[in-house]
């Protein structure tokens, strides 16, 4: 096996190029996983932790965030807890601090496992996937990302290089369930955001489908409640009947299966308990800090 | 003036090497010429190996050899004491999956595993057993039963009682996971084996190695000075290394063959999987007036330990005129099993007080009421009395330092926002066990006093022990013992640490070699010539805190050794129980009261608090006590919510790594409040301390079990309790 360092992002594109059967490797917390357990045995390993474009973040034009793949989940949290609100909260559910320390977002992405504790949010904020390789540079939105279990519209050349994320423009909630209280994979897991610039809300679920998922019904059954409701302008508490259909549809979306960390029967409740959990937070952030940012 | 440790908070002797990573485990010798092997595992779950292929292994670069049961290193077969009934590679039959087929040795680890991988094998395959369901119910092995005059069957007695419980229980597979995977290095010179081998009997494995490989005992030497880990999975010794030192001798080279993770789980025995039904009948009152306990314990053809979780708690619990315990084993296709910390007692108790809180709550009468209302002040089945038991101080300390009077019998009544709460309480007991034990105390003339055992400290505070007791002895500050454990050449007789009985044997083994080491430095320093005391009378000379003492002169061993050109002075002793301990039940003792919270909505558990009263004689050391009760209060939060490998009908664990297999993390564990009583058993020994190993684990699942059913109602009886269940 060889094991690829390049130092720069020119030469690890061109790597990727020469050997696109060469899998990528940032901190190595899937990766390692499949290789001690012999599920892969690649020709090359292209390690990308010595390309220093890919481990900064910078603001973006628009007020939001260019985020490089190999930004470990650390600096996510001690760093952009304020920019990138939502997924500092994924990113504090992530594995051990050890975990943290090496796991990247970009490496959620390019594993694209449905149970990846980023999707949810990135999803909700509907952030975009920056891909390169030496023929050029695509931005793909997150939402047309996922293809299948554990696959990507990534191409064999290319590298997840960063996420752009938009500006936080209201409150943005995560919320996992996992069958213990940490270093766990989740059982189901949620991801919600809203935008009072534009009037709209976005989901995201994770850990209950062949991809991480969008819950559209739900997003336009919200999106429609806040609009009729003027709640935008005039925020009032959300009654019961608003915060449970929009579980319902939540838990509608999900397509889970059975397996050893739970029923697919239990994914569909918890997934609309998080719904209604994550948009109560959410709600009384959006009330209670409205006068802030007006001010 | 040196103030006597025992019973203070003393920091372990060994942390400053552990924390630094200077103290070397199994895996971390590095001798000359090492080569290193790697196992291979048998893919199906029962059958025969028709053939393998391992040319391709063979020439994989660095691969030195390819061992396989049709190139074979030779072994005996095993006695009695082994924890698997076969020898690796002796036979093609495959007795379940993992079970070792092959072991290549190659220059590096890494191109070892890599070869290991390129091994292929052909199986003729047969039905695995693997469901206890299923091949159940098995052969009855130890049935226990005591019938009031009169009563014809404990049937009859049960139906006479005016309260009836029924319970079943279930648990699955449970695995040790101690902290370092299960490592051999072997290194051979001439004729003598020296082996680097976690072991929690360094001695029992030097002679198990020995009879395996058809040495002379003498011929081994087996080296466990640090050992992360045990929990009974190293009491026995494995197939894995005794093929390491078998290829070893072999290939005339020193091998090193380290588990990963994975194998572990496979490789190395495991604790039964077990199914319990418990029947009490009762007064309207809750005076048990019979107690059943029948059990069906995963036996696997490869051999194992035998599953008996009722001879030990319900046959010693309470006060009850008839029982019977009924303890079945079924024959499976599954990996070894072995006893894993509380291994019978862990079950057994959490059957017993789960039912038990079923009696309460159906009697209404309080859990901690009910309990007393059926206190045995003796042995129920034999009739003999404790020897020390203080278990209604437990309940009485236990449920004020926890506030049991605040809690509610009517489940679903406490909440705290979205939150149900709920509290429940179990009574602990597991038997405290002395072995004849043997230990040596030296006088150096470095200042120190050498105080060894041949028994290991697996992460329990042992040598912290023989340093307390041997500094109390003495006279001496604890730093000034130098404790040695973990070595088979040390003098015989060093017990196994098993069975939470190092401490409640070894103490009075280091006490007496102590004892004796000072009658022998007095007698030295009479008899030397170049002794300021020679020619005295030894009724004389008196030692006081590391000085001896005549006729107004003071000298410290130190220099009166030196003075008298003697590098060290020792004596070895053996403490063995009185003869009058036939007549006593020993047993430790406590309770647990726990509190959870359950959300309302998703189900999920969550410990919140837990406060727990034993009573085990006397504390060596507070610190590694208080560690001990900890660990395994944490291990019952694991038992309670969270452990569990299930068998696949192939014969696969389920969750055999430890992404799948869950254990307790710092954020599933709250506070734990851990209080003993210090009463010595006056019976025991000289000392009175009991083991405290593995009794915390004992009912804290249970306590946990209760608590959950008082916050919402819904009894689990299948372990582990996860959030499906409660919804």
């Amino acid at each position: 096996m060889d094991f690829l360092r390049p130092t720069s992002l020119a030469d690890a594109l061109s790597a990727k190029a020469d050997q696109p059967e060469a899998v990528p490797i940032a901190g190595g917390t899937d990766v390692m996983v499949e290789l001690n357990f012999d599920h892969r045995r690649p020709s090359a390993l292209l390690d990308l932790t010595r390309v220093p474009e890919l481990a900064t973040w910078e603001p973006t034009a628009d007020g939001g965030t260019r985020l490089g793949a190999g930004v470990p989940y650390t600096r996510i949290i001690t760093e952009l807890g304020a920019r990138l609100p939502g997924l500092a909260m994924a990113a504090r559910t992530v594995g051990s601090p050890q975990i943290r320390n090496r796991g990247t977002v970009g490496g959620n992405l390019g594993a694209a496992s449905p149970a990846g504790d980023t999707h949810p949010v990135l999803l909700a904020v509907d952030a975009a996937v920056e891909l390169r390789s030496v023929r050029g540079t695509r931005v793909v939105p997150v939402r047309e990302f996922y293809t299948g279990v554990k696959r990507s519209v990534l191409a064999s050349d290319e590298l997840i290089t960063a996420v752009l994320l938009p500006r936080a423009g209201g409150p943005q909630q995560f919320s996992k369930v996992g069958t213990r209280n940490a270093m766990v994979i989740a059982v189901c897991s949620f991801g919600l955001a809203l935008h009072p610039g534009d009037g709209t809300v976005g989901t995201g679920i994770g850990s209950a489908g062949p991809t991480p998922l969008r819950a559209t019904e739900a997003e336009w059954f919200l999106t429609g409640e806040l609009a009729d409701g003027d709640l935008w302008e005039s925020p009032k508490p959300l009654t019961d009947s608003v915060r449970r259909r929009f579980g319902e549809l939540v838990a509608e979306a999900a397509a889970p299966i059975d397996d050893v960390r739970g029923s697919a029967a239990y994914r569909r409740h918890a997934l609309s308990v998080l719904a209604r959990r994550t948009l109560g937070w959410a709600w009384q952030d959006y009330r209670t800090g409205g006068d802030q940012r007006c001010a | 003036m040196t103030v006597s440790p025992i019973g203070r908070e003393i920091d372990r002797v060994d942390g400053p090497l552990k924390v630094t990573g200077s103290a070397p485990y199994a895996a971390d010798y590095r001798p000359e010429g090492l080569v290193y092997a790697y196992l291979v595992q048998a893919t199906v779950g029962r059958g025969t190996v028709r053939g393998m292929d391992v040319s391709r292994a063979e020439a994989a670069p660095g691969v030195i050899a390819v061992f396989t049961p049709f190139h074979p290193l030779p072994l005996k077969s095993p006695s009695g004491e082994s924890g698997e009934n076969y020898s690796a590679l002796q036979d093609t039959a495959v007795r379940f999956r993992g079970q070792i087929i092959g072991l290549v040795v190659a220059d590096t680890f890494e191109r070892a595993r890599d070869a290991a991988a390129l091994v292929s094998a052909d199986y003729t395959v047969t039905p695995s057993r693997t469901s206890l369901a299923d091949a159940g119910p098995g052969v009855p092995q130890g049935l226990v039963q005591k019938l009031a005059p009169g009563v014809s069957s404990i049937d009859a007695a049960l139906a006479s009682s005016p309260v009836t419980i029924t319970t079943s229980v279930s648990q699955h597979a449970h695995h040790h996971i101690a902290m370092e995977p299960h490592a051999t290095t072997a290194v051979w010179v001439d004729d003598q084996l020296t082996v680097y081998c976690g072991a929690q009997s360094p001695q029992r494995a030097a002679a198990t190695i020995a009879a395996r490989l058809g040495v002379e005992p003498a011929k081994v030497r087996l080296i466990c000075r640090y050992t992360g880990g045990g929990f009974g999975q190293r009491s026995p010794v494995w197939n894995e290394a005794l093929l390491c030192a078998a290829a070893a001798r072999a290939l005339r080279r020193p091998v090193k063959l380290v588990l990963s993770r994975e194998q572990v789980f496979t490789a190395i025995g495991h604790r039964a999987a077990v199914r319990q039904t418990i029947r009490l009948g009762a007064e309207a009152d809750g005076r048990l007036r019979a107690l059943s306990h029948d059990s069906d314990g995963e036996l696997p053809a490869a051999g194992g330990w035998q599953m008996m979780p009722g001879r030990d708690t319900s046959a010693v619990a309470y006060r009850t005129p008839n029982i019977r315990i009924d303890q079945r084993l079924v024959t499976l296709d599954t990996p070894p099993t072995w006893s894993m910390r509380a291994p019978a007692e862990a079950p057994g108790m959490f059957a017993l007080e789960t039912a038990m809180d079923e009696l309460a709550v159906r009697t209404g009468v309080d859990p901690v009421e009910l309990r007393l209302r059926n206190y045995a002040t003796e042995d129920p089945v034999e009739g003999h009395p404790f020897s020390s038991k203080y278990l209604d101080e437990c309940y009485r300390v236990g449920a004020e330092r926890f506030g049991w009077s605040r809690r509610t019998a009517l489940p679903r009544s406490q909440t705290d926002g979205d939150w149900l709460i709920g509290m429940g309480m179990a009574s602990a007991l597991y038997p405290a066990w002395r072995q004849p034990a043997s230990a040596r105390a030296r006088f150096r003339d470095d200042g120190r006093v050498a105080v060894a055992s041949a028994t290991s400290d697996v992460g329990t505070g042992a040598f912290t022990m023989l340093a307390v007791v041997g500094a109390d002895e003495l006279g001496l500050p604890v730093s000034s013992i130098a404790a040695e454990v973990g070595d088979s050449a040390l003098p015989p007789g060093g017990v196994g640490a098993y069975g939470s009985s190092v401490t409640t044997s070894t103490v009075p083994a280091v006490q007496a070699a102590c004892r004796a080491a000072v009658k022998a430095l007095v007698q030295s320093a009479v008899d030397n010539p170049r002794s300021p005391f020679a020619g005295l009378a030894p009724a004389t000379v008196r030692y006081r805190q590391g000085r001896i003492e005549a006729n107004g002169r003071s000298v410290d061993f130190r220099t009166l050794l030196r003075t008298m050109g003697v590098p060290h002075v020792e004596a070895v002793s053996t403490s063995a129980p009185d003869k009058s301990a036939s007549q006593y039940k020993f047993h430790c003792f406590g309770a647990h009261f726990c509190e959870v919270r359950v959300h309302r909505l998703t189900g999920e558990p969550r410990v919140n608090r837990f406060t727990s009263v034993f009573d085990v004689g006397r504390v060596v050391n507070a610190k590694a006590a208080r560690g001990q009760l900890t660990g395994a209060i944490i291990w019952g939060i694991g038992h309670a919510l969270l452990e569990a490998d299930p068998i696949e009908p192939d014969g696969r664990f389920a969750a055999a790594s430890m992404a799948d297999y869950l254990v307790p993390v710092h954020a599933d564990t709250p506070e734990i409040d851990v209080h003993w009583l210090d009463r010595p058993d006056p019976h025991i020994s000289e000392f009175g301390a009991r083991g405290l190993g593995e009794i915390g684990l004992v009912s804290s699942a249970a306590a946990i079990g209760n608590a959950v059913f008082n916050a919402t109602g819904i009894r689990v009886h299948d372990l582990p309790i996860t959030i499906d269940k409660l919804l």
